[in-house]
């Protein structure tokens, strides 16, 4: 049903702006402030806190050109089952024709389908070498996703821009 | 059908649950109401099964649940999160559940149709859930609870992401789906307004227990207490001490007050706290009347009324009043209750 979704490169830079990851998805859904994309992981099965994330299980990714994260949806590659949400603490994604670049700022929040939650990358996060504002600018978007995870809306949050 | 006995849980070390009991009847639906934190999600998690009480039990029909996983329950869920599939339709997304049951693929068809002339959205079958409203979205996520034939729906506070507006609009429309489709459900909410236009009976949780149940205009006219008045937003809650019985005379910062007790009487001596509900005050005066002095502060105009706020004295600095005319601000104002619109409730609760 994707077949008219135009296909789309996903960067994440490091805070040198080196490339740490590069690959492809499909755009389902664009507006003003934000895109979501379909994407399959691209790499061994691994496993990750509690949940083994596999080749070809499928990620819905929601970018905002104004917020500091974005919150991928983690599907099960053989019945589609909810895994969980994967959110990344970034810079604003900067969205052209057919690219998404964002730097990653170390901080995650992984959210089960239950909704318990973990903070991942803290000591990373310290290690970082960034300015004052941005490290203030993250902290926020971590108290920010945790809050939607709480209230049980980080599916909401893909599905709506809006959210 | 569902009987809900006794159940406990703690969370960190603490009583989230202190023995919750409940029944809930055919066709019936119950809010369960309370503020964030009481433990609402929880009980919602235990009665699907996907959380085990410390004690008490779930029985349906008389029939303990303790031994049936969640899945076999046959209770319809749709929690907080809905979590459409971005890349399925409509239809795709309410058959997904039948698909995981192995149906065959015409029963599968019969009944994604059937639910979807339910919410009304027959000609959105094809249509991608990214491109629906929030609202539609909210109707799909229903649709697909619906689809394999629950014998209970459970909602958990599936409009608290929408605005108001819409949230109104659609607590109307899920009242009637949930009429027509006869199924009991339970509705989890803090916001009693929505609490209000979807229930046939709710329940109040608070501290671990159902701290009261009854039709909505109960909670108004005989709230259990001054938490649940409080919680309800009633009215103005004074502090006083019993004087006498027969009629109950309250000694208060606004004077001696004549009141009604929907209870066993308080004993003379006994702190409780009246409630004057804004809409009940009057400016005519009769002998058996109790008057209440101030001073107006401020005034709105208010769906056709004034919201008038007075001020009586330190102890009471504001006391909200509704009266049909405007009144000037900063002058002095004499009204009048009733004894028997002057509620006397237990007091659990520190008011100033």
């Amino acid at each position: 049903m994707n077949e008219k979704s135009p296909a789309i490169t996903i960067i994440k830079l490091n805070p040198q702006r080196q490339e740490t990851w590069r690959y492809s998805g499909r755009v389902l859904n664009r507006d003003t402030n934000s895109i979501l994309v379909e994407a399959f992981f691209n790499r061994d099965d691994l496993p990750f806190h509690g949940i083994t994330l596999k080749n070809n299980d499928r990620f819905f990714e929601r970018y905002y050109t104004d917020r500091w994260y974005n919150i991928f949806e983690i599907h099960d590659r053989y019945d589609d089952r909810l895994k969980a949400w994967y959110c990344n603490v970034t810079t604003p994604a900067e969205i052209s024709q057919g690219e998404i670049t964002y730097v990653d700022l170390a901080l995650d929040l992984l959210v089960y389908p239950h909704g318990d939650y973990l903070v991942l990358d803290e000591d990373e996060f310290k290690e970082l070498e960034i300015d004052t504002q941005t490290r203030h600018n993250a902290r926020q978007a971590l108290s920010a996703l945790v809050e939607i995870a709480q209230a049980g809306r980080l599916g909401t949050a893909i599905l709506n821009p809006a959210f | 059908m569902l009987t809900v006995e006794k159940i406990a849980k703690s969370y960190q070390g603490q009583p989230l649950l202190n023995g919750v009991s409940f029944e809930i009847h055919a066709s019936e639906t119950v809010c369960l109401l309370g503020p964030s934190g009481s433990g609402k999600s929880t009980l919602l998690r235990i009665i699907t099964g996907l959380e085990e009480p410390e004690g008490g039990d779930v029985l349906w029909k008389g029939v303990s649940l303790a031994d049936t996983p969640a899945h076999q329950r046959r209770f319809g869920l749709m929690f907080q999160d809905y979590a459409l599939f971005p890349h399925r339709n409509v239809e795709e997304n309410i058959a997904f559940g039948l698909r995981m049951q192995n149906l065959p693929q015409a029963e599968i068809h019969t009944r994604v149709q059937s639910v979807l002339e339910t919410i009304d959205m027959s000609s959105f079958a094809q249509r991608k859930v990214t491109d629906l409203s929030g609202g539609e979205q909210q109707r799909v996520a229903l649709a697909r609870a619906l689809a394999p034939n629950p014998r209970l729906l459970m909602l958990d506070e599936p409009l608290g992401a929408l605005d108001r507006t819409l949230r109104e609009q659609l607590s109307q429309e899920l009242r009637r789906i949930l009429h027509n489709t006869q199924v009991p459900a339970i509705y989890v909410t803090h916001d009693q307004d929505e609490a209000y236009a979807i229930a046939d009976r709710l329940l109040l949780l608070h501290n671990g227990i159902i701290l009261q149940s009854g039709q909505p205009h109960e909670f108004y006219h005989h709230p259990r207490n001054t938490w649940v008045a409080k919680f309800f937003g009633l009215g103005n809650l004074v502090e006083g001490k019993v004087t006498a019985h027969s009629p109950i005379q309250v000694e208060t910062p606004l004077g001696l007050i004549q009141a009604r007790c929907d209870r066993a009487a308080p004993a003379v001596g006994e702190k409780v706290a009246l409630l004057f509900r804004p809409t009940m005050a009057n400016l005519s005066l009769t002998l058996e009347n109790n008057p209440i002095r101030g001073k107006v502060l401020d005034q709105v105009f208010q769906g056709g009324n004034y919201r008038i706020t007075l001020h009586i004295n330190q102890s009471v600095p504001q006391f909200i009043i509704v009266l049909p005319e405007p009144i000037q601000i900063g002058a002095d104002l004499q009204v009048y209750y009733n004894p028997s619109d002057v509620l006397c409730l237990e007091n659990n609760l520190e008011i100033i």
